[in-house]
């Protein structure tokens, strides 16, 4: 969680950005109704959309012809 | 260091800097007289007990955004930090100049005081949790 410094009476500048970590002993929800500080709302990536699905090529399988592989002549 | 007309005093309550709207302050440190006479003393003997401090602030009220009310207005019912610099909170004070800090019960909030022509002021006496400390500095 984080909060964006929106007053000029912190010791922050305004637009600053602070975690819970800056803000060990204060009320941070006093100074969210006071109007100090705003919640950082954290936006999800956005969600991948599938795009049209590209046509695989399929490369043609070998023909199944036997006789394309000679057999090894055995001695 | 010379004796000092109070005209720049930082009032820090909460994280939040209201030293403009506050027109006087008072620390007070007490502690709690135990007594300790026993038998074979002259007279009466004392230690310090605990100690029962207090902070007394004049504020202007500002009914305005993140202004005097906005920011006690939460506090009431609950505790606050301070931090009460004589010389400023923004002066990067030489060496002896002295920080008062601690947390506060904010037992009292008068959000409106005032007759017919008055300034807008509220008058508070917080009670002091724990112990005021000293520090020096910025």
């Amino acid at each position: 969680m984080s909060w964006q410094v929106t007053s000029s009476r912190l010791a922050w500048a305004v637009g600053t950005v602070l975690g819970a970590d800056d803000l060990a002993g204060c009320n941070i929800d006093a100074l969210v109704q006071g109007g100090h500080l705003a919640p950082v709302v954290k936006q999800d990536p956005a969600p991948k959309v599938d795009g049209p699905r590209r046509k695989m090529k399929v490369q043609p399988e070998p023909a199944g012809d036997d006789s394309a592989e000679e057999p090894e002549e055995q001695e | 260091m010379a004796r000092i007309v109070l005209t720049d005093v930082g009032v820090v309550l909460g994280g939040v800097d209201l030293s403009d709207h506050v027109a006087s302050v008072e620390i007070s440190q007490n502690y709690d007289e135990v007594e300790t006479t026993a038998f074979g003393d002259g007279g009466r003997t004392r230690v310090a007990g605990l100690e029962d401090s207090s902070l007394s602030l004049s504020f202007h009220q500002d009914f305005a955004t993140s202004e005097v009310e906005a920011t006690i207005g939460p506090l009431v019912g609950g505790t606050a930090s301070f931090e009460i610099a004589p010389f400023g909170t923004a002066v990067a004070a030489a060496g002896t100049a002295p920080r008062y800090s601690g947390t506060v019960l904010v037992t009292e909030w008068t959000a409106l005081n005032g007759a017919v022509g008055d300034l807008s002021t509220a008058d508070v006496t917080w009670p002091v949790v724990g112990q005021i400390a000293k520090g020096t500095g910025a």
